[in-house]
């Protein structure tokens, strides 16, 4: 098992299954972070996600794994309403976050943006000096930061995701000179830059190397220390080294037209979920008999 | 068997017919650039020896007369074209980008009337610019306007000409941005303006700029227009605002062009000289401006 799984949290409802673990870090505290109620997302009239209804906790690692289109990236984007986005997409159900509802009325996206991050699949820093990158989301904000405030933002940023030493001696170069798993830090680092207390991955390694990969999944054990991080990956291994717990969507089709919606199967601890899954389709998935 | 054959049984020799072909298809690639290049040269070398002499300080300093070819110049004419293209870019530039913005980052295209915009604009590029012209006439130097016609009417009217180039260039430059750029500004908490604002735009300001002045390189050389709404000809005056009668270089040259006098071909000669060096100048920032500044994603 590695280590990483060996040193996990544990919760009182799951204290039983995972007695053996050590106790968890004093700085956790074990709120949950976001708790969503039958969740359904659609895309014009089709359904592309049903019925998820998970707890996440702070200062955990949250996986969400399953095949090709069973909705886990979608999902995450209700974390943040970046399904806002998309033209037609429309989300039903609750997204509570620290207890208020993200898709409630009176609630801005652009604030739930702002207290949430995200990193997406592909490394996207802005074409700007990797300063301006990281300072860009302090800059936006309704009081922007002095300078002096905003070097020691931008240095704390880079500190945090592991980068301050490979660039703090070209702060003022172009972004797009980095490497693509420096450019992925970078990203992780400009969403730190706005102090979030939720990291959201969709994909963070899947363009990386295995080097890069293996540091991003050290940053992120790193980083849960003070935040609550969710990561959608195709990496079944990844999930079981990284996360805390794990969810397994899968995809139905619908009875209908046979058009594909996603659903989640089994949400546990993650060490359950890859040694002793109670749902058989979790089983198939992670010993690698089908997705 | 040796190397050799089994080389030649594998690969097997070139047909002779094929070499043919290829000659015969290359031999016609270059005859078609030959009869670009042998006509342009031509035009050069015409316009060159006939403008030539003509290029003294008198033609910048002189304004044009119809009497005296001998010592007219070109002075309103140059300056005209000069304000022309600075106006027109003032109108043109806001305008053409905030509807290339609305079209491409507000408009949902699902939607018909936004889908029949933008088609609108693709044909309104190709309208002739005699129409353009008809309009201003109609509506800007006569008509609800009625302004006569002075400098601001005809900057309007090359400027509607131009719009819509601009508009289509805009939004290419836009389009071009990919959208994990404002996936990236959105996820940090920037609103949808900040976004276009200082990712979207800067992003794709050398895209627009290039277009920008390629449009009006378009708008420089127009003269119909400028003949239907009733610009000056030879004026003995510079323009000395929005308000005023005005001339610019091609209208210029039809002027000069009509006259019977060798002298006045000449000063036509020259005046296109004259015409074809603002051009290239612009033309240059324009190609300037893209290898220096044009975002590679």
């Amino acid at each position: 098992m590695p280590e990483s799984m060996t040193r996990k949290p544990v919760t009182p409802s799951l204290a039983e299954t995972a007695a053996a673990g050590p106790s968890p870090p004093a700085s956790a505290s074990k709120g949950a972070i976001f708790e969503t109620d039958d969740v359904h997302v659609y895309y014009g009239d089709k359904l592309a996600v049903r019925h998820v209804t998970l707890s996440l906790a702070e200062n955990e690692i949250t996986a969400l794994i399953g095949p090709s289109g069973c909705g886990k990236s979608t999902f995450i984007r209700c974390l943040n309403r970046m399904n806002d986005l998309i033209p037609g997409a429309r989300v039903t159900g609750v997204v509570d976050y620290h207890g208020v509802n993200l898709y409630g009325k009176d609630v801005d996206p652009v604030q739930v943006r702002k207290r949430i991050g995200m990193v997406f699949q592909k490394p996207n820093p802005f074409p700007k000096s990797i300063y301006d990158n990281i300072a860009f989301g302090p800059r936006i904000h309704s009081r922007p930061p002095k300078k002096g405030d905003l070097d020691e933002i931008v240095e704390g940023a880079l500190r945090r995701a592991a980068l301050w030493d490979e660039v703090k001696d070209r702060l003022k170069t172009n972004a797009f000179g980095l490497s693509g798993g420096q450019q992925q830090r970078l990203c992780i680092a400009r969403a730190l830059a706005t102090s979030p207390d939720v990291i959201l991955m969709d994909e963070p390694c899947s363009a990386l190397d295995p080097v890069s990969t293996g540091r991003i999944e050290d940053l992120m054990i790193e980083l849960r220390e003070d935040y609550s991080i969710v990561i959608v990956t195709h990496n079944m291994q990844q999930a079981a080294r990284v996360s805390d717990r794990t969810a397994f969507f899968t995809v139905q089709l619908d009875a209908a037209d046979g058009h594909r919606i996603g659903e989640v199967v089994e949400y546990d601890r993650t060490d359950k979920i890859f040694s002793n899954p109670s749902d058989p389709r979790t089983e198939d998935y992670v010993t690698g008999k089908f997705g | 068997m040796t190397g050799a054959q089994i080389a030649a049984s594998v690969i097997p020799a070139r047909k002779r017919g094929e070499a043919v072909t290829e000659t015969l298809f290359r031999s016609l690639l270059y005859g078609a650039v030959a009869v670009s290049f042998i006509v342009l040269a031509t035009l050069l070398v015409d316009i060159g020896s006939e403008g030539a002499g003509k290029l003294s300080s008198d033609l910048f300093l002189n304004q044009p007369s119809k009497i005296r070819p001998e010592t007219s110049g070109i002075q309103s004419a140059i300056l005209g074209t000069l304000y022309l293209m600075i106006i027109c870019a003032v109108f043109v530039v806001p305008v053409g980008v905030a509807t290339a913005v609305y079209l491409e980052e507000y408009s949902d295209n699902t939607k018909w009337w936004n889908r029949l915009i933008a088609v609108n604009i693709q044909n309104l590029a190709a309208v002739p610019s005699v129409v353009y012209g008809i309009l201003g006439l109609a509506f800007i130097v006569r008509g609800p306007i009625g302004m006569g016609p002075v400098l601001l009417a005809g900057a309007i009217t090359l400027g509607l000409l131009v719009l819509p180039v601009v508009i289509i260039v805009a939004r290419e430059a836009i389009r071009a941005v990919p959208p994990s750029i404002r996936e990236g500004a959105l996820a940090l908490g920037a609103t949808k303006w900040q976004t276009i604002w200082k990712q979207v735009l800067p992003g794709s300001i050398a895209g627009i700029a290039t277009g920008v002045i390629l449009a009006l390189s378009r708008a420089i050389g127009e003269t119909a227009p400028l003949i239907v709404i009733g610009a000056a000809i030879s004026p003995r005056f510079n323009p000395d605002g929005l308000g005023s009668k005005f001339t610019a270089l091609p209208l210029q040259i039809f002027g000069f062009s009509k006259d019977v006098d060798a002298t006045f071909l000449e000063l036509a000669a020259a005046s296109i000289i004259v015409l074809m060096a603002i051009l290239l100048l612009m033309n240059s920032v324009a190609i300037f401006l893209r290898n220096r500044y044009e975002q590679k994603w």
